[in-house]
């Protein structure tokens, strides 16, 4: 039962990792005209529909397995218990809105394509928000209820991390992974996609180190062991020893992975930014012939990196369903 | 670089200061594990460190020889999500084991057992 919910929890995660980096291409793409725009916005827009899917179905057999496991029941009798898990308890209370914002979504989407391309990534990224937030509700950050601002912490993480491996995922597979061709307009608006592409990665990085830190933080108890004596600085040299107590267990190996992995794609990142990358958009931008090598070791890096990414969502997974040190 | 750290865990002890360790542990109980009373308990009452669902917590008890005995229904503290509250039968004399199962807000299950004894 634990690994079913893992590995439905990682499909959760690689649903809404697609949802958000798709939303993000979308949005990258807005005002471009070429054929290699178009060609990537139907291709975004087609992720954007089969994340949502996986998004949906997996959240949906996510509440099965999950009132299974608070029942202690097998899995084909745990649909007695849906009922009252959705009606008396935090776990179903959170599942119920983030599912009705999923299915907004998936109602959204299933509109006329040309009718609601504007409107659809406004409609969906609050949807998007809504889920999120209540996936964060019903992590280890929730515990004490919806409004803390370790839920609001642990959410900005969940989509920050959703954002960068999404994104990279829709570059490596969909929006970069079809020839940009000789078209200046096409050029223009690949270079335009490619440059919010690395800025987005960069800020996200950022943003990605500082949530995880505090995320760190909590989950360890490091702020308790702060506060049993007030938050003065004599008490920071226990923090340290604090956590070298900790790392021994699931949950401190898979954030010790998952540490990992985010470096290493991050060096993938940088590589990428600084070496390949300013290559590609100068081939670009002076159309050099040469557009088509630079952007197939682009691709090639994005790809490691998605792969990279894909673990890290996997480390996400056994985070969100281990127990932190001490507890459990 | 030591400053930032010390910026870091400042803005982490603004930021979550009603934060605590996840999954819910037993805090303390009444009966105390171990204890021996001189007047049988009319409920069990268990405190944890985190809120709990009660639609999904449960305690068995047990009395001496390991013969199991009927409770009630656990019921919630309405002053107090942590608590669980199960009224017991008049107990005899005699060594008792409750063996509790709760579900934190996050969906896992704990469980654990105290143990004692009516004199």
């Amino acid at each position: 039962m634990a690994t079913a919910l893992l590995a439905i929890t990682v499909l959760v995660n690689v649903g809404l990792a697609g949802m958000v980096g798709s939303c993000a291409s979308i949005v990258w793409l807005n005002g471009s005209r070429s054929d290699w725009a178009k060609t990537s916005l139907v291709r975004s827009h087609y992720l954007l529909r089969t994340a949502t899917v996986l998004t949906l179905a997996s959240t949906l057999f996510m509440l099965w397995l999950q009132a299974a496991a608070m029942a202690e029941a097998p899995l084909l009798e745990a649909w007695n218990v849906i009922p009252a898990m959705l009606e008396t308890t935090h776990f179903g209370h959170a599942w119920l809105v983030g599912f009705v914002a999923m299915l907004g979504v998936l109602g959204k989407l299933a509109l006329p394509l040309a009718a609601v391309t504007a409107c659809r990534t406004s409609f969906v990224m609050p949807a998007i928000l809504i889920f999120a937030y209540s996936r964060s509700a019903v992590s280890h950050a929730g515990i004490q209820g919806w409004v803390q601002a370790a839920v609001w912490v642990d959410m900005a993480h969940l989509l920050l991390v959703s954002l960068w491996s999404g994104s990279v995922f829709i570059a490596g597979f969909a929006a970069l992974a079809h020839a940009i061709g000789p078209s200046p307009v096409a050029r223009l608006d690949a270079s335009r996609w490619i440059r919010a592409l690395s800025k987005t990665a960069a800020w996200t990085l950022v943003g990605i180190v500082a949530t995880g830190i505090l995320n760190v933080v909590r989950g360890l108890g490091a702020v308790e062991l702060l506060f049993r004596g007030g938050c003065a600085p004599d008490r920071f040299d226990r923090f340290g020893s604090g956590i070298s107590d900790h790392f021994a267990g699931p949950y401190d190996n898979a954030l010790l992975v998952k540490v990992i992995l985010v470096g290493i794609a991050a060096l993938l990142g940088a590589f990428n930014r600084f070496k390949v990358m300013p290559r590609l958009i100068l081939a670009l931008q002076v159309a050099q012939d040469n557009v088509d090598a630079h952007q197939r070791t682009f691709l090639l890096v994005l790809r490691v990196e998605a792969t990279i990414l894909l673990a890290v969502l996997v480390a996400a997974g056994v985070l969100s369903a281990s127990a932190p040190p001490g507890t459990g | 670089m030591k400053r930032l750290i010390h910026g870091l865990i400042a803005a982490a002890c603004f930021l979550m200061a009603s934060s605590v360790l996840a999954h819910a542990t037993l805090q303390s109980s009444t009966p105390t594990n171990g204890s021996t009373l001189a007047t049988a308990p009319t409920e069990i009452r268990l405190q944890f460190t985190e809120p709990i669902e009660i639609t999904f917590s449960s305690v068995k008890l047990a009395g001496p020889g390991a013969n199991p005995i009927k409770t009630y229904k656990a019921k919630a503290d309405k002053e107090d999500a942590k608590s669980i509250i199960v009224p017991v039968p008049a107990l005899p004399a005699g060594a008792y084991k409750a063996q509790w199962s709760t579900v934190g807000r996050d969906g896992h299950r704990v469980k654990g057992e105290i143990s004692f004894t009516v004199k």
